[in-house]
């Protein structure tokens, strides 16, 4: 059963920039799943999402990692599909398939000949529907988790400097926590925690489905009604709210590395959530300070001056509060003090006399030009699609954030930067290289 | 009730663009297609033999820091206004040196089109390598060199291609820094003239247009331009062949891993059989649904990714597969590892496995061209390594075409471990004696001497 169609508007707000459109139409199950498609004709290409809502924020402390490994769990088998036939049956079909996980959401994704749709749709409905949980599967992932976390973690330089910056970054254990988790976490979950948590946060109404590529959308609404029409409906968790407390920094911490080889520093600043005013106006603050060949800190401290033998500056956008991040490696004989004095300067000259115009316009375009390259595939269209459907309800809601983005001036940037650029929001992590023992 | 996967609807037809092309009224080859959504282009600009292989014995990393340094100011504009241009077109330019060839890589909005093209014609033809951007440049690829000796992967392939192509120009992974050190401004000036000539290269573009309103464009930027046609780079001689199995351990002590690289002599991309090796790698290793993941990951909990791949050059090529462990259980890794590419090597894929691979890599030949860059960069390693007009218009025919006995063979004569060489990353104190099992072992430090 079908419910009644709620069309995504195309029109209501113009697009300054970039010209394009991706139109798409959405639709709720009676099992609750909402459903998005998004035809794009040309190739013969379509891409298969379905995101949930569960990430490693709702992680109590004991059970870090979990929404991670249990990711891992979701292509170990379910009750039409065998162990390892997952990666085989999209594998045959001349597919690419993965799952990501983050704080705020996790997400189960194919790419294939659209010829095989049908496959994807079959294969994510039955994980859905019946997930086939045993204590071996559980056992191999927890290996294979760990040794991710070895892999891109405990084994690379400044990787571990990340979980530390944000464990002082952070108040709320929600985002405080890194989402791998611990070795000992993960070494004390079991399959009671999985089961629980497939029951908890697996319902189809907690999940978003898109459809994005060579589909045609009543079609593509026909054949997920039978794929997933007959995946009962289950009771959805309470949405989840990160309740982070007012900031009260500055916050300052350092970490030994064994394999770092050169000293580098984490400055941080908290910021509101996503689709917040201040988050749009601090993207051209990214752009600005940190993005292109001209960008003004990047310019002065990697390039002109050789203090830094990288920098980059990010918004860390989140459900809950943002993070602007500002990472910087220090070029040999630099002290971190002095990468720290300049990194401080540019954001408070920023947040005092705003971007010139020049810069403005600049970050603006580049802004534009983002959104164009970062949609070219079918993949990246259903992931944009995704994050505004699952997390606000309306998948087009993109539109109006570009034209607000697009929309700002220079005080806009200005202010949000002197209302984030603040001492209390700051926290600064040195990362200093430690002979291994 | 079980239910059955559902199987695929009839294929659907899916060819590659064709390229228009033309020659510059400045004699420079060009070649256009209209493909992508979006109204972006994107460019590149093939200078083959230009690559780091052609580096002077005693100056490695001329070709790196040249094609860096492109970007350093041209007779109109300084770095910092060059690279302000740029961003203000939102443009993205990278010139980098590959170890064949180098490729100037450009992608600008469509309606920027023109001044785009009008800006990489400006960095490619006057370029003016002040030598200040050029010391900067210099500077920076030697601190980054001792930042990047801290990680595993660049240890591990380093001395991997050291000891694969050992005195060959294929064995740099990337500049030395004695090299580096010895670099000269001349030197960059010497490479970019002698190396980088536009006389020499081809200008590919693909984006939202028709294809003769892209060559169009190239006219009117590059048509102008003084190409004056120049000797072509000296052919690279082919590496010796490796006649036994060699086993290197780089020591980084407090690694929590070892990380595995091993490799082998196989093909060259424009060899016949290279189709044929590429099928049969599928199978080993190629992807998450191949043997070397379901063994060692899926089976046995060894490793997080296992995987191989094929890495062609123009004059040679080699297979290589790659694990990563928890340093406790290096030796069943490795044991794993080896074993894994033995038996394979001995009997080929089963049908099963054949027939998945040949679908996968018919059907992810249409998923990886989705973007104007991803058809172009079809075109650039057409050119790189000579491969006719057609090669990608009838690859899926040819891959269709590979037997599970022709996939066998290249397997036995590309893949056996008998000769190859196995570099492993990890603390030498824990893992030497464990890798001595396997045979004799050669220590090296982090830093690149033989210990």
């Amino acid at each position: 059963m079908i419910r009644a169609p709620s069309r995504g508007g195309c029109e209501e707000v113009p697009i300054r920039k970039p010209g394009f459109d991706i139109p798409c139409e959405a639709r709720t199950l009676a099992n609750g799943l909402r459903v998005v498609v998004a035809p794009q004709p040309g190739l013969p290409v379509v891409t298969v999402d379905v995101t949930y809502d569960v990430g490693s924020r709702v992680e109590p402390e004991g059970k870090t990692g979990f929404a991670h490994l249990f990711e891992h769990l979701m292509f170990e088998g379910s009750e039409n599909v065998g162990k390892g036939e997952h990666f085989r049956l999209v594998a045959e079909a001349g597919g690419q398939m993965n799952g990501t996980t983050s704080e705020d959401r996790t997400n189960y994704f194919e790419t294939l000949p659209s010829e095989c749709l049908d496959l994807a749709l079959f294969l994510e409905a039955d994980r859905m529907r019946a997930l086939v949980l045993t204590q071996e599967k559980l056992e191999n992932q927890r290996e294979a988790v760990k040794e991710e976390k070895r892999l891109r973690i405990d084994n690379q330089p400044y990787a571990h400097s990340f979980e530390v910056a944000d464990g002082i970054a952070w108040d709320a254990f929600a985002y405080r926590h890194p989402v791998i988790g611990s070795m000992e976490d993960l070494d004390a979950s079991s399959i009671g925690d999985a089961r629980e948590f497939y029951r908890r946060y697996y319902a189809p109404g907690n999940a978003l489905l898109c459809l994005a590529g060579d589909v045609e959308p009543a079609d593509a609404f026909s054949r997920v009604e039978r794929f997933f029409g007959p995946v009962p409906a289950r009771e959805t968790p309470q949405p989840f709210r990160v309740e982070e407390p007012a900031p009260s920094g500055p916050r300052r911490g350092s970490v030994a590395d064994p394999h770092a080889a050169l000293p580098a520093l984490h400055v941080n600043h908290k910021a509101p959530e996503r689709r917040h005013p201040d988050l749009f106006a601090l993207a051209y603050a990214e752009k600005i300070l940190g993005g292109g060949e001209s960008a003004t800190l990047w310019r002065r401290l990697v390039k002109d001056e050789e203090k830094a033998l990288s920098l980059s500056v990010s918004v860390d956008e989140r459900r809950g509060p943002s993070l602007v991040r500002v990472f910087s490696i220090a070029r040999p004989g630099v002290p971190l003090s002095v990468l720290e004095n300049e990194i401080e300067a540019a954001l408070v000259r920023l947040a005092a006399d705003g971007p010139t115009e020049a810069e403005m316009e600049r970050a603006r375009r580049m802004l534009a030009a983002e959104l164009i390259r970062g949609t070219q595939t079918t993949q990246s269209i259903a992931f944009l699609l995704t994050e505004y459907g699952l997390y606000d309800g309306d998948p087009s809601l993109w539109r109006t954030d570009v034209a607000r983005l697009l929309a700002l001036d220079r005080a806009d940037v200005r202010d949000a930067c002197a209302r984030t650029f603040v001492s209390s929001r700051r926290s600064v992590v040195e990362v200093l290289p430690e002979p291994p023992r | 009730m079980t239910l059955v996967p559902p199987p695929p609807g009839p294929r659907r037809p899916f060819s590659p663009p064709p390229f228009a092309e033309g020659r510059l009224s400045s004699g420079i080859p060009v070649r256009a297609a209209r493909w992508g959504k979006r109204p972006t282009v994107a460019v590149a600009v093939v200078f083959p033999g230009a690559g780091s292989a052609g580096d002077p014995p005693g100056r490695e990393g001329t070709a790196e820091v040249t094609a860096e340094t492109f970007l350093g100011g041209t007779g109109k504009r300084t770095a910092r206004e060059l690279a302000a241009a740029l961003d203000d077109l939102a443009a993205i330019l990278e010139v980098s040196a590959g170890a064949d060839s180098s490729v100037a890589r450009f992608h600008v909005l469509e309606e920027d089109l023109d001044e785009g093209l009008d800006l990489l014609a400006e960095v490619l033809t006057e370029a003016s390598f002040p030598e200040d951007e050029f010391e900067k440049n210099r500077r920076r690829h030697i601190d980054t060199l001792a930042e990047q000796r801290s990680e595993p992967d660049f240890l591990g392939r380093e001395r991997l291609l050291d000891r694969l192509y050992p005195g060959h120009p294929y064995g740099r992974f990337t500049a030395t820094e004695p090299g580096l050190r010895a670099l000269t401004r001349d030197d960059v000036t010497r490479c970019a003239a002698e190396r980088f000539p536009l006389a020499n290269a081809t200008l590919l573009v693909a984006g939202a247009a028709d294809p003769e309103r892209l060559l169009e464009a190239a006219e009117r930027a590059f048509g102008g331009v003084a190409a004056t046609p120049s000797p072509p780079p000296a052919p690279i001689r082919p590496p010796c062949d490796l006649v036994d199995f060699t086993i290197h351990l780089v020591n980084r002590p407090g690694s929590v891993q070892t990380n595995f690289l091993f490799a082998r002599p196989a093909l060259p991309r424009r060899h016949p059989r290279y189709v044929t090796a590429l099928v049969a790698n599928q199978s080993l290793g190629g992807g998450a649904s191949s043997r070397l993941f379901h063994v060692l990951r899926e089976e046995r909990s060894l490793t997080y990714g296992a995987y191989s791949n094929l890495s062609p050059r123009v004059a040679a090529g080699h297979f290589a597969a790659a694990i990563d462990c928890r340093t406790e259980v290096t030796s069943e890794a490795l044991d794993g590892l080896l074993s894994l590419i033995r038996v394979y090597a001995e009997e080929g894929p089963t049908e099963a496995e054949h027939v998945r691979s040949v679908k996968n890599l018919l059907g992810t030949f249409v998923l990886g061209r989705e973007t104007p860059g991803a058809i172009l960069q079809d075109e650039v390693t057409r050119l790189l390594h000579g491969l006719p007009d057609d090669e990608f218009a009838t690859w899926r025919d040819r891959v269709a075409a590979v037997t599970r006995f022709q996939a066998r063979d290249a397997a036995r004569d590309l893949f056996a471990p008998s000769v190859g060489v196995l570099a492993a990353v990890g603390d030498a104190a824990t893992i030497r004696p464990v890798l001595e099992r396997f045979g004799d072992v050669t220590l090296w430090d982090s830093d690149g001497p033989r210990v």
